[in-house]
């Protein structure tokens, strides 16, 4: 057998290409080009890889590989414009180093979990893992497996893994890196409205006579956001932005008013500001009493840490969420304390910006969008803080109309459209379905054909716990697909790296490169990503968009959903449910995962046939059916009808996505209220479906102080976060080289007068300590992060420096979502 | 099915007797040439020799300095899916 | 896959100079749980001339530094070079047209504002190399 002639000329010309790149020669009229020859570019459309914006881009390929990208002029997100990682996109997936076959760490031919990694087939590598995930149903039952999944899933992908792990392993351990992400934002709109994600759009960065960042860094996050937000500043009479962080940074650039607060004081912020509102008589009374109800949230409740931890023990009421109504005028005395002179005390923030920013929140003519991302989610008080945001919001009725905006920024591709819509949480199911209500797992037992009582009804380990609970060896048999969360997990020196190299435990990690958290498993799966598969995405203005497979992945490299499928196949309904339960569903006794779960007459419902001609489709191709159409169209069953219509499934391959709701054909702009969306009743002019009274909450909260302040001997605020180059933990903008050459290190922001004290200089290599840990950097003193005296600001990109090995796990205790920006920790010389 | 890139120096002197030696070599294609010397050259498997062997042949070329194997693809058919390959051609 | 490993092995054996960029490393190149890795340099390049772009959408990348650049409210350092009404004296590059068209398509006289903060887009180039090598081939025929 040989391969194809058009194929051999083909690697050929990437054998020279590749070798005349390391000597630095241009083939210009060299045999291998002057043999393929110049057919035309084909150009189709693909979300960015990249963050939650959902920028389109135009995917140009040749001979069956991507040979550039660009801005899509048709995507209404983007207008032809994308961030330098989105005009880069067309170089992800070509690093040297992607991975081609399945690796086990072995010796002597044997599986070893200290062994060596070693090249096996697909066959060989799912032998072994289907082995040890049986060992440890049949000894620990389904809490011993887990997986932990992503934001950058595709919705099918993800909608897979939450059956396979549900109803298949009846195991509610998946969780998302969303998880570090975006819980916060998720448990705010729950209690506040009791339905995920925002009520508005981007159309609102149009339409908004004032800014207002809280916590978020949209220069470099949301490039592309901010060069709409820029646009309105410079063009639109008397617009403002203002800006709070904990450090000043990029966004400062182009902010009327820009504040530097102490960390944890936004909640006394966003009291002053209600507050304010209050005192000035700037209440919409109308608004309040027909849509909104009023209750303050349990305090005192911990900091998400091990349970025997003092901090947990301290706690009077830990981890409860509980809310208790309140009178309006209750709620007044409750914020009077945060008065201007109090608040600008406790944060730091000159008196005359606080009232300043106050001002545009009361002012009934000013239209206020308000952003925010990591700096509200990443907070041992993140629920509480997404409420108090909300409050003022409501307090003034600027909500759910053009420029009245609060808006939750997203950070992956799909936190919205495939962690949160699909429900790959540890408690949730799709379309805001919990696992903890008998309804909700009713609904879904029967869209899938499952027999009662398949789901079960107990919350899952969450991404934190989960980490945790692979270090004490209760959960054994552990999947990580399309994420890096060695690199990104909190305290990996005391959790993570102990809990994936426990001997106890099997570890398999599904990625297209040697990861840290690849290198950290037993078996590595060799994964296609992006344009090598068709898939689905969904935005942080609730715009699901999708895209077809361009070009095949390399090797034997296979996606995220042929792997959870194939491995299906792996397991008898005996084997994953144990004989009790299969004795109570005789009809299912024989039969496998995937035969109960993909074979189920609804995701293999849709012929070969019906894949657009010209386009290929592997996954479909092998499974033989179209796989992408009948998961999406069983998934979108749970949302019709219930306030998160999707529309059919080859709509959103004609159209550059549509936000849900999409109810007859029409997509939905602004969320609860009249004549935009179709959920709300004639003549109510708005309405919060999301609760049975149809009103909102306001949530007061009062601030508390963090877990771990600087002392005397870690006497520096430990801030992590992004930058605008590199994407998350950089496994695929740093093998880009020009995005690596952009900002090819981590360093550490540090202010001058910080530095000298130490005796330290701009530029030298220096040891960063916290009680978790130590990582070396280097000191940047100039540069795009200016930080107060008394704080340090680090990028967690870096695999070289493992910023997370310096972290504490602290979280909310209600999202359970890490708080990255807050610890204490020393600078020394290296 | 091995396709290797290799980078190839050569003494400029002998740039033009080594390069017309090696364009000889089946299953060897020389791809782009510098004046100092430095030759990209591709070397696939043929029926008789593996890309190995030729690369061990290379070095023996009267003017070669040094070589060395910067890109390496193995493919084999049996493993790949019909529709893998078609594509290619697009 | 055994005849790979055996051509890799005979190379190795015999030919001292061969590189073989597939060992399986992370691009730490030590264990997780060794110490960190700073050894990139962060100067900037200070090139002559334009870089060659992989493919005509790419934005060009900066030739030189910009380490004390002001791009704010006030001022745009890198319009004082590369706007139309200054790129000729200054002998620098002109923006493409592309950047003065709004989000309507509307040509203005002055930059776009969603193209303001030239950073979001164009980066200056440290002098280091790859963490690994792309493979990816332009195309230059587009």
């Amino acid at each position: 057998m040989t391969i194809s002639e058009s194929r051999r000329t083909f690697l050929k010309a990437t054998a020279a290409a590749a070798t005349a790149s390391t000597a630095g020669l241009t083939l210009t009229t060299g045999k291998a080009n002057a043999q393929v020859g110049v057919p035309d570019i084909k150009w189709d459309k693909a979300p960015c890889r990249f963050c939650g914006t959902g920028c389109t881009v135009l995917v140009g390929t040749k001979d069956g590989r991507v040979v550039a990208t660009q801005g899509d002029p048709q995507a209404e997100v983007n207008r032809g414009l994308n961030c330098v990682k989105g005009y880069f996109l067309s170089k992800i997936m070509y690093g040297k180093d992607r991975l081609t076959q399945p690796l086990l760490r072995m010796r002597d031919g044997e599986y070893a979990k200290d062994g060596e990694f070693e090249p096996v087939s697909w066959d060989q590598a799912f032998d072994i893992m289907a082995e040890k995930w049986k060992e440890t149903l049949k000894s620990k039952g389904p809490e011993g497996v887990g997986m932990f999944g992503s934001g950058q899933w595709t919705v099918w992908e993800g909608y897979a893994a939450s059956k396979l792990m549900k109803a298949g392993f009846r195991s509610n351990n998946i969780d998302p890196n969303a998880r570090h992400c975006m819980a916060s934002a998720v448990v705010g709109f729950m209690r506040t409205f009791g339905v995920d994600e925002p009520m508005g759009c981007y159309d609102d960065l149009e339409a908004a006579d004032t800014f207002v960042l809280w916590g978020s860094n949209m220069a470099e996050m949301h490039p592309i956001l901010w060069s709409r937000l820029t646009d309105t500043r410079l063009t639109k009479a008397d617009c403002q932005v203002h800006v709070l962080s904990t450090f000043e940074h990029r966004s400062f650039e182009l902010a009327d008013n820009g504040m530097v607060f102490t960390p944890q004081t936004d909640l006394a912020i966003l009291n002053y500001i209600a507050n304010h509102i209050i005192q000035t008589g700037a209440v919409d009374e109308e608004f309040l009493s027909k849509h909104v109800n009023i209750t303050k949230t349990a305090t005192d409740i911990g900091y998400g840490l091990r349970d025997e931890n003092p901090l947990q023990l301290a706690a009077a009421n830990p981890n409860s969420g509980e809310l208790t109504a309140i009178s309006f005028d209750e709620y007044a005395e409750s914020v009077k304390p945060y008065t201007l002179e109090y608040t600008a005390e406790l944060s730091g923030v000159p008196a005359e910006k606080l009232e300043r920013l106050a001002q545009q929140y009361a002012d009934p003519d000013r239209k206020v969008m308000s952003l925010w991302t990591m700096g509200f989610n990443q907070h041992t008080r993140g629920s509480w803080v997404n409420s108090l945001m909300y409050n003022v919001h409501l307090l003034t009725g600027k909500i759910s109309e053009p420029g009245n905006s609060p808006f939750s920024l997203t950070g992956q591709p799909s936190a919205c459209g495939t962690a949160r819509e699909v429900g790959t949480f540890a408690h949730r199911l799709p379309a805001d379905y919990v696992v903890t209500n008998p309804e909700h797992r009713a609904k879904a037992e029967k869209i899938w054909k499952l027999p009662e009582g398949t789901i079960p009804d107990k919350v899952g380990f969450h991404a934190v716990l989960q980490n945790r609970m692979l270090n004490d060896g209760v959960l054994n048999a552990y999947w990580v697909q399309c994420n890096n969360n060695m690199q990104a997990a909190p305290n990996m020196n005391e959790e993570g790296w102990p809990g994936y190299r426990n001997p106890d435990n099997f570890v398999t990690v599904s990625d297209p490169y040697p990861t840290v958290t690849a290198m950290s498993a037993d078996l590595i799966l060799p994964t296609a990503m992006w344009v090598e598969k068709e898939g689905c995405y969904g935005n942080a203005e609730r715009r699901t968009q999708m895209w077809r497979q361009q070009v095949h992945a390399p090797g034997d490299a296979k996606s995220d959903l042929w792997q959870l499928m194939e491995f299906s196949k792996r397991f008898t309904v005996e084997e994953a449910w144990g004989a009790d339960f299969v004795a109570t569903t005789p009809e299912m006794a024989g039969k496998t995962l995937y035969e109960i779960l993909f074979n189920n007459g609804n995701v293999d419902k849709f012929p070969l046939s019906e894949i657009q001609h010209g386009h290929p489709n592997d996954d479909a191709n092998h499974f033989g059916f179209y796989v992408q159409k009948g998961l999406f169209e069983e998934y979108a069953e749970f949302g019709r009808g219930h306030g998160h219509d999707l529309a059919p499934f080859e709509r959103y391959h004609e159209e550059r996505g549509l936000r849900w709701p999409v109810v007859d054909g029409k997509e939905t702009r602004w969320r609860y209220r009249e004549g935009h969306d179709p959920y709300v009743e004639a003549g109510s002019e708005l309405q919060f479906y999301g609760f049975p009274d149809k009103k909102a909450k306001i949530i007061f909260a009062p601030y508390e102080a963090p877990p771990e302040v600087p002392d005397e001997e870690y006497d520096l605020w430990f801030c992590t976060g992004r930058v605008l180059e590199h994407w998350h933990s950089g496994s695929m903008t740093r093998r880009v080289p020009e995005l690596h050459r952009s900002f090819p290190l981590a360093v550490l922001y540090m202010h001058p007068d910080d530095v000298a004290d130490r005796g330290l200089r701009h530029g030298q290599e220096i040891k960063i300590k916290t009680r978790r840990g130590e990582v070396t950097s280097r000191i940047m003193t100039k540069g795009r992060n200016k930080v107060p005296r008394g704080l340090v600001f680090m990028p967690w990109f870096d695999e070289g420096q493992l910023t997370n090995k310096l972290t504490l796990d602290a979280t909310c205790p209600l999202s359970k979502q890490t708080d990255f920006k807050k610890c204490a920790c020393k600078v020394e010389r290296a | 099915m091995n396709i290797c890139g290799c980078l190839v120096h050569v003494s400029p002197d002998s740039l033009k007797a080594a390069r017309d030696r090696i364009e000889s070599v089946e299953g060897a294609e020389v791809h782009a040439a510098t004046e100092d010397g430095r030759l990209v050259v591709v070397v696939e498997d043929t029926p008789n020799r593996l890309a190995s062997e030729t690369i061990m042949d290379l070095h023996h070329v009267p003017g070669v300095i040094s070589l060395s194997l910067t890109y390496h693809h193995f493919e084999d058919p049996a493993d790949t899916h019909p529709q893998n390959i078609a594509s290619h051609q697009i | 896959m055994k005849k790979i490993v055996a051509i890799v092995a005979a190379l190795l054996v015999v030919v001292g100079s061969i590189s073989l960029a597939q060992e399986l490393q992370d691009l730490r190149g030590t264990p997780p749980d060794a110490p960190s890795v700073v050894n990139m340099s962060l100067q900037w390049e200070g090139r002559e001339g334009r870089m060659v772009r992989n493919y005509r959408q790419q934005p060009p990348l900066i030739p030189h530094s910009i380490t004390q650049y002001q791009i704010d409210l006030r001022t745009n350092q890198c319009l004082s070079c590369h706007d139309w009404t200054k790129a000729g004296e200054r002998n620098a590059p002109t923006l493409s047209m592309t950047h003065y068209l709004d989000r309507e398509g509307n040509e203005l006289d002055h930059i776009a504002g969603t193209r303001y903060f030239c950073n979001q887009c164009h980066v200056p180039q440290a002098d280091t190399e790859p963490l690994v090598e792309n493979v990816f081939v332009p195309s230059y025929g587009n």
